[in-house]
């Protein structure tokens, strides 16, 4: 179960995201995602502090987030990730695609 | 193991002789404290001086032996770590009772009892280390902190102590103690390596300062001569079957005692410690009994490893071995001269009541980080908590204890950490009836949830006290292999039924084992991680990755195919 809540600051959006990035709720991140790009949304922060788990399908979805938004010019932020969750991503050698930030107040 | 960043000079370490000796110069200050035991038993006694200052001198030489087997650690004989001995009146009972039956030379002689039943208990720690385990260890370390923190409570303030109380007691234990806070915590290096000894110092200067040294003090030190070759044995020995099973009790309670020093030892020399080393503590202990064993020989004391003296290592900064042996040949040296046993015996019992108040903290936080370092299940709860209340009521309960307790069961209730570790230890053996270390669960594949893969895993890491940290990355990797055999249709149906994957768990105190089961095709274990452009590319590409994570997450991972289309997925993770 993943829940997404959006806020926009200026001309960036803050997506929390509250639960697990799996197989189950990927797709629907996706979509949220692409529909936030398509209306022009470039600049995404995405605070993971309540994040509690991704798995390589979540991490192929993160990683068609950056491409879409690359071909934007837009940029993509990662937060407040937890240890075990930024263990993933170091060990299949996202996190070096990524901008990862301790805090969202890093991000902004 | 890893070096604590707290300290300076580590096991191996050589530091210059001037530190060596001025560390092993601070630990002898400190365990002049327990110098007062002996007296308290010639008191006790009615010993003359010249027996007094036999046992004394026997108890010094053997102390300073013991000190050097304990570091030593070769043989066979000796932990390896610098762990001084400490004289212990939780033997005074057993003692008096083999003085009234035989005389003096019956009570040392069956002190050689009590150290041969030493080197037994070492072997039997070893032997069942699931039952001395990290938990117990670490009860036997925080009642250790706390004893020594209620004792030098009683010292600072002059409640219940040998002489009696004086006015500024206090203020000179509080000038101790924060001095030796100030240098700890705000200094560095040198100064915070010579931190309780600069408080001993201050301590002492104001205490004299204040008039706290007597004429009978400064008279007993002239009186004392400066060379004098010890008499050993002090008096004699004798040896009764009967008195046999009171001192191996007292040599069991001695040997949970050296248990927890030796454990926290370990602990502070190490910051990736995970759990005892019992090879280590087996061989300390038998250091220990042959110390004792010496000390039957030579007349002297009973010594037990000294949580506090280890304390003091490890918060000064100082745990080479190197000074164990300047330490072990002070000793040695001091028992041929009486006087520099009168100096020792000068140091104000206020400062010395807050030096032990300063190394309390250390060793009760040890202890408690100990404890929380493992997962645990009610069992496990209630092994720990009840072993703590006992040994922490210790004091008040002790005179229903000696009423209502059978004489040979007496020695265990002679100090709060043999009987706290007592209590730990006979429930945690008892605990372990029944339990298995190995379970089995059945998860319906089309509708099993991470929460309840983790609700099993978390039990069982409770039931058998596995580290947190190998517990969760056991859930992750098994949430990944499930996802992916779940996801790409990797899990069959067994003749109609659901698809199941059968989850088997097993832990052997070092590895924490999940073997997946279930009817289909062995998920693909790969080395080498999809590019990110193959994952955007090619959704198959998550497959590939989630193998590699799982290549990753565990320490071992095995797939197998039985030809007859049931496959195994074992997941290992060493703790």
């Amino acid at each position: 179960m993943m829940n997404v809540t959006s806020t926009v600051l200026g001309d960036t959006l803050i997506a929390k995201l509250d639960g697990r990035v799996d197989a189950n709720s990927c797709k629907g991140l996706e979509e949220q995602a692409m529909g936030w790009i398509e209306n022009g949304r470039t600049r995404l922060v995405f605070d993971c502090e309540t994040m509690e788990y991704v798995s390589s399908a979540g991490l192929r979805v993160f990683l068609l987030i950056a491409k879409r938004v690359g071909e934007k010019r837009g940029s993509v932020k990662l937060c407040a990730m937890s240890p075990g969750v930024r263990e993933i991503f170091d060990i299949s050698g996202f996190s070096q695609l990524f901008t990862i930030v301790p805090a969202v107040s890093d991000a902004l | 193991m890893r070096k604590p960043d707290s300290i300076v000079y580590w096991l191996d370490d050589r530091p210059p002789a001037h530190v060596a000796f001025f560390v092993a110069l601070q630990q002898i200050s400190f365990l002049g404290v327990y110098l007062v035991v002996s007296p308290l038993f010639a008191h006790a006694q009615h010993l003359d001086t010249s027996i007094y200052s036999r046992l004394m001198a026997a108890t010094l030489i053997v102390s300073g032996i013991g000190v050097i087997l304990q570091a030593f650690g070769r043989g066979g004989i000796g932990s390896g770590y610098f762990c001084p001995l400490q004289v212990t009146s939780a033997t005074f009972s057993v003692m008096t009772l083999a003085s009234v039956a035989g005389g003096l030379e019956l009570a040392f002689g069956m002190v050689g009892v009590l150290g041969f039943a030493q080197v037994l208990f070492g072997e039997l720690f070893r032997r069942a280390r699931g039952v001395f385990s990290v938990e117990v260890a670490g009860v036997a370390v925080t009642l250790i902190g706390f004893g020594l923190g209620h004792v030098g409570l009683q010292l600072a303030i002059g409640f219940d102590t040998p002489r009696a109380m004086a006015q500024h007691d206090g203020l000179v234990a509080a000038v101790t103690l924060g001095t030796m806070i100030v240098f700890n915590v705000w200094f560095a290096r040198h100064l915070r390596l010579f931190s309780a000894f600069l408080g001993l110092l201050v301590g002492f200067a104001v205490d004299w300062w204040l008039g706290g040294l007597t004429a009978e003090d400064i008279a007993q030190f002239r009186q004392a001569a400066l060379f004098g070759r010890p008499h050993l044995p002090a008096v004699g020995w004798r040896f009764e079957p009967a008195l046999i099973p009171y001192f191996v009790v007292v040599g069991l309670a001695l040997s949970l005692h050296g248990f927890g020093a030796l454990a926290a030892a370990q602990r502070f020399n190490d910051a990736d410690w995970k759990r005892p080393d019992v090879n280590s503590v087996c061989r300390g202990i038998r250091a220990e009994g042959l110390a004792n064993m010496i000390g039957a020989l030579f007349n002297a004391l009973p010594v037990t490893s000294s949580g506090g003296a280890v304390g003091l290592a490890a918060a000064t900064g100082c745990t080479s071995r190197l000074p164990a042996y300047w330490l072990g040949g002070m000793m040695i040296v001091g028992a041929f001269i009486p006087k520099l046993t009168a100096l020792w015996l000068m140091i104000p019992v206020p400062v010395i009541g807050a030096a032990a108040i300063f190394l309390s903290a250390f060793t009760v936080l040890a202890g408690m980080q100990m404890i929380a370092s493992r997962m645990l299940d009610n069992r496990k709860i209630l092994a720990v908590g009840l072993g703590l209340i006992c040994g922490l009521s210790h004091g008040s309960l002790r005179p229903f204890y000696e009423s209502n307790l059978p004489t040979f069961l007496q020695p265990i209730t002679l100090s709060s950490v043999a009987l706290g570790v007592v209590v730990a230890t006979v429930l945690s053996a008892v605990f372990r009836l029944g339990a298995r270390t190995r379970a089995r669960e059945v998860f319906d594949a089309t509708t099993a949830t991470l929460d309840d893969l983790c609700l099993v895993l978390d039990r069982q890491g409770r039931r058998w006290g596995a580290r947190p940290e190998v517990v969760r990355r056991a859930e992750y990797a098994t949430w990944q292999a499930f996802e992916i055999l779940i996801d790409h249709q990797l899990v069959g149906r067994e003749e109609g039924e659901c698809r199941r994957i059968e989850v088997e768990t097993t832990f052997d105190e070092f590895t924490f084992t999940v073997l997946a089961g279930y009817h289909g095709i062995a998920l693909p274990i790969v080395q080498h991680p999809p590019t990110a452009d193959e994952m955007i590319a090619n959704e198959a590409a998550v497959i590939r990755m989630a193998g590699y994570l799982l290549h990753r997450l565990a320490d071992r991972v095995e797939t197998r195919c039985d030809g007859g289309g049931r496959a195994e997925l074992v997941l290992t993770f060493f703790d």
